[in-house]
């Protein structure tokens, strides 16, 4: 028997109490994990909302408004910026893309206003009917996530604020966050924001050869007191914002979770050891050492938590699977599984069992040896 | 001359702040391979003499050398522990949910030996002890005398100078005390190993080459018999 099979032996010794354990830091766990996959969704959604139709950067507006019912705020551009834009050199295209969150039947989807040249590019994702054709303004297409949420298919109507839509075409581009969004030219969105000449942001493509950073660059030098250019989403100072807060807010419920896990965890190895004094005293009577004693109980503490780890991880995905098809997630949080958020929930049972583990197992070496085995 | 095995000068230890002496100078020279036996009343002190013996616990004052080495001295007093000497209990304190021949690895585990050798070994101990078809029995389905058995294979596994039993029999019948013992005196004789047994019980006591009395911490009466 090897000393491993020997600890996974021991810990489960008494199988209810350590069940009981193992299910109480699971929880605790799987709080981190669904947590992460949430909060990584989020992140990633935003990344690729930048990034939608293949642009090469974005241009937002500085003046924030912090009122916004979309993640980039109500911050607009008139639409003669894009103009401005295309006069830059090394710009080949600027085009104007006006994103807003409404309720569509009740559900709150995400409503992408964009040009008919950037419509196209969805050409070879539509799965199911067509593309809107150019200028037809009472026309949508969803995305497929988005058809089964809101129940709807080719050919049917939908009500979005005071107009009536034609679904045309359904579209898949694998890209949860888009594929749970509607999409459709820019000029209905403005007609139901009514709000004419409004973006939320432009995307810009450059000519081959172009750097983006120098385009970017003289962007921000010529427009710089109006506009900012974003590559990535950790430019966008409000979505920073957002996610540090929830990095924040997720960080302090798992350090929570570990905490109590922790202290679940102390009570149960305090448990054991008492329970087994007798026994580590013969375990000294027949020359173990401070260490071993201390390299037992601790392993006994990492089984358990290693085990917790492994059903946390199950649960927490169950968990957002639940929650994500119950809707409750709503549009901008899609989770995005990354091995990064399984090995902190892993990082968090080690510490819990170490933290948990160690008191009781310093506790155990320190015992001498006639006094417990005088134990009762 | 034989050279002593265990020596002790004067030795002295009390618990609770000095209020209870259990050893109150006790002087004691063991040759080696010699069967002792250790007789008292109920806290006279033969436990904690066994103990001190076994380095569980470090006197108050006095000297004591076991095995060539200086136990006030001594630092890893656990090294000592799993190389000299082996310890049978009146309670076999066997680790209920491991099998016999998991229990008797048990000591094995400081030494570098690897898994198959220690299941070897321990396999060997058990059908020492006579135990070969109970190795995968767990001790709550043995039997109090089996379970003693299987408590000697463990206390031997290292391959001990000195046995140290504590009331070895304090809870068997007397059948079954006999068998024990019949096995520990032949396991004394077969390996030349220093058997000393803590007993209540006179007529086990006669059956080893020398008989100690303790009364209140001291050694008050010490005499060789032969057998
Ligand atoms: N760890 C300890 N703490 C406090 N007192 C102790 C401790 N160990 C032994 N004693 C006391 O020391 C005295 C001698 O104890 P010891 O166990 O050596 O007696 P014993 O001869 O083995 O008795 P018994 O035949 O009942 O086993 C007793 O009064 C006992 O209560
Ligand atoms: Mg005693």
């Amino acid at each position: 028997m090897s000393f491993i099979t020997l600890i996974v032996k021991n810990t489960f010794r008494n199988k209810v109490r350590s069940l009981l354990t193992i299910v109480g830091i699971a929880i605790g766990i799987a709080t981190i994990i669904s947590l992460g996959l949430l909060s990584n969704g989020l992140t990633s959604s935003f990344d690729k909302t930048i990034h939608s139709g293949d642009s090469d950067f974005s241009i937002l507006s500085k003046q924030q408004n912090e009122t916004g019912d979309n993640p980039f705020g109500t911050s607009t551009l008139s639409e003669d910026w894009l103009n401005k834009i295309k006069g830059i050199s090394g710009v080949k295209d600027a085009k104007g893309v006006y994103l807003v969150v409404l309720l569509v039947e009740n559900k709150p989807m995400s409503l992408g206003g964009i040009s008919y040249d950037d419509l196209t590019l969805k050409d070879n994702t539509i799965i199911n009917g067509r593309n809107i054709a150019n200028n037809a303004d009472n026309e949508v297409i969803i995305g497929k996530l988005a058809s089964e949420t809101l129940n709807k298919s080719v050919d049917d109507e939908i009500n979005i604020g005071d107009e009536r839509f034609k679904v045309v075409g359904i579209f898949e581009s694998g890209n949860s966050n888009q594929d749970d969004s509607i999409y459709t030219l820019i000029n209905s969105v403005w007609k139901i924001k009514k709000n004419e000449g409004v973006l939320s942001l432009i995307s810009v493509y450059i000519e081959k050869g172009a750097d983006v950073k120098e385009v970017t660059k003289d962007i921000e030098n010529k427009y710089g007191e109006n506009i900012s250019t974003i590559t990535s989403v950790s430019d966008v100072k409000r979505i920073a914002d957002l996610r540090n807060m929830i990095t924040g807010v997720s960080w302090a419920i798992s350090l929570l979770a570990i905490i109590i896990g922790g202290i679940g965890m102390i009570n149960t190895m305090i448990m054991i050891v008492f329970e087994r004094t007798r026994e580590i005293g013969v375990l000294k009577a027949v020359g173990w050492s401070r260490t071993d004693i201390l390299r037992m109980i601790l392993g006994e503490s990492l089984v358990l938590t290693l085990f917790s780890a492994i059903i946390g991880s199950i649960i927490g995905v169950i968990v957002v699977e639940a929650l994500v098809s119950a809707g409750i997630t709503g549009s901008i949080f899609h989770p995005v599984f990354t091995l990064e958020t399984f090995v902190q929930g892993f990082i968090a049972a080690i510490l819990v069992g170490l933290f948990g583990g160690l008191y009781p197992a310093l506790k155990a070496s320190k015992l001498t040896p006639t006094e417990a085995l005088r134990y009762e | 001359m034989m050279t002593p095995i265990i020596k002790i000068n004067n030795l002295k230890k009390s618990y609770e702040n000095g209020n209870i002496k259990a050893l109150n100078g006790i002087n004691l020279e063991i040759e080696k391979g010699d069967f002792v036996s250790i007789i008292g009343q109920s806290g006279s002190g033969k436990t904690t003499l066994l103990n001190m013996i076994g380095a569980l616990d470090i006197a108050d004052e006095g000297s004591i050398e076991v095995s060539g080495y200086n136990l006030n001295k001594m630092k890893n007093l656990n090294k000592f522990r799993s190389i000299e000497v082996g310890f049978i209990f009146q309670l076999h304190n066997l680790i209920p949910n491991l099998s016999s021949v998991e229990n008797i690895e048990i000591p094995m585990y400081i030494h570098n030996y690897s898994s198959k050798e220690r299941r070897k070994r321990a396999l060997e101990l058990l059908d020492l002890v006579g135990l070969k078809d109970k190795a995968e029995t767990k001790p709550t389905k043995l039997s109090g005398g089996e379970r003693q058995r299987v408590a000697i294979a463990r206390a031997l596994v290292n391959k001990p100078s000195i046995i140290l039993a504590d009331e070895p029999t304090g809870s068997l019948d007397s059948k079954t005390s006999k068998n024990i013992l019949d096995l520990l005196i032949d396991l004394h004789e077969k390996e030349n190993v220093t058997l000393i047994i803590v007993t209540h019980d006179l007529n086990i006591a006669k059956l080893a080459n020398r008989e100690i009395e303790v009364l209140d911490g001291q050694i008050i009466d010490s005499k060789f018999q032969g057998n």
